[in-house]
């Protein structure tokens, strides 16, 4: 009799626990499929971009749908897989269609001129000096192009009086909620929010900022 | 391809295969394995021909009837069709970057009577390797 009860329960918790784990496979379903076909962040670090990106890294927002449809053009900065070593993805700009006529210095004194092939496409760091690009690869495919990007994202930090975020609440403190803390962590990309909802005096308040290459949007 | 796909000569669209993409995770290949890539001459188009030889091998081949070797660049790879006689592949375009890869075939799934897996296989004379 009592066999029989504890079945009902624990049917009723498995239920309960298929449910939750279902939410969870679609939402990473979903994370999928928009950073692989729609949209996506990314760390790019490196000194062939200057002034444009950072030396010491910038997270940029990618989108992977112009390069399927053929809309990535002259002047755009795109992700490409490097043809020299697959596993890496380059930052550069394009600078040539298929088609153009490219002009660069191999050295100083010598300018050599090409066609870019049909299919292809010449690319080239912003900082000529530090990268490595078309000029020594010569032209990729156009289907070696992973994404386009369209932002850069930057995020500030800032605490206007305590330059460490303040001490968790003790037991005297009013609290109208529980100090909760989200941690975000992607494998390259650490990200971490503590929102600590207790009141707290203005001037002491610490806020973050997430800048997005001139909108600023205060959490 | 044919014959190892479309072994009948009179509709090229009879043979399905599995492609599998946990090789994009290293981008590993080996002597004779069967890829998809983008073409290098035109990204909508996808074909399927053989790994002949990868990054650093010399491999022999036919330049306007004069015998020549080349050696494959580094993230390259050569790769030929299986019917030589009409096959579009790096004999008219040149080595291909390994990052137009897309995935590399394993099996036949269709027809059944060709259901199997799909051997290894290269001309080991043509193709050198020094490692």
């Amino acid at each position: 009799m009592r066999l029989l009860s504890y079945m009902g329960q624990w049917k009723s918790a498995a239920k309960e626990v298929l449910d939750r784990t279902a939410i969870v496979a679609k939402f990473l379903c979903l994370l999928h499929v928009t950073n692989n076909y729609l949209c996506s962040p990314t760390l790019v670090y490196g000194p062939s971009m200057l002034p444009t990106l950072n030396l010491t890294g910038d997270v940029v927002l990618a989108e992977h749908v112009s390069h399927r449809i053929g809309k990535v053009g002259t002047g755009d900065v795109v992700l490409v897989r490097s043809p020299v070593d697959p596993r890496r993805i380059l930052t550069k700009r394009v600078v040539g269609m298929e088609g153009d006529t490219v002009s660069f210095y191999v050295d100083p004194m010598y300018s050599q001129t090409t066609v870019v092939p049909k299919g292809h496409v010449w690319i080239q760091g912003d900082n000529t000096y530090a990268s490595s690009d078309s000029r020594h690869f010569g032209s990729v495919p156009y289907g070696l192009i992973q994404g386009k990007v369209f932002f850069r994202v930057s995020l500030f930090y800032l605490a206007y009086t305590h330059p460490t975020p303040p001490p968790p609440p003790t037991h005297t403190h009013t609290h109208t909620q529980t100090p909760s803390s989200i941690f975000f962590q992607k494998n390259w990309f650490q990200l971490q929010f503590q929102f600590r909802k207790y009141s707290i005096p203005r001037n002491e308040a610490c806020f973050y900022f997430v800048r997005i290459d001139g909108i600023m949007e205060m959490f | 391809m044919s014959p190892t796909f479309n072994p009948r000569a009179r509709n090229f669209t009879d043979d399905y295969v599995l492609v599998e993409k946990f090789c994009l995770k290293k981008y590993e290949f080996s002597h004779g394995d069967v890829v998809v890539f983008c073409s290098p001459s035109n990204h909508k188009e996808k074909h399927i021909k053989r790994i002949i030889a990868l990054p650093g091998d010399w491999i022999g081949t036919t330049h306007n009837s004069h015998d020549d070797v080349l050696k494959v660049p580094k993230g390259h790879c050569w790769v030929e069709g299986d019917n030589s006689a009409s096959s579009m592949d790096s004999r008219s375009f040149g080595p291909i970057p390994l990052g137009l890869v897309k995935g590399r075939v394993t099996h036949v799934v269709w027809p059944p009577q060709r259901i199997g897996l799909v051997e290894r296989v290269f001309p080991q004379e043509r193709v050198s390797s020094f490692k």
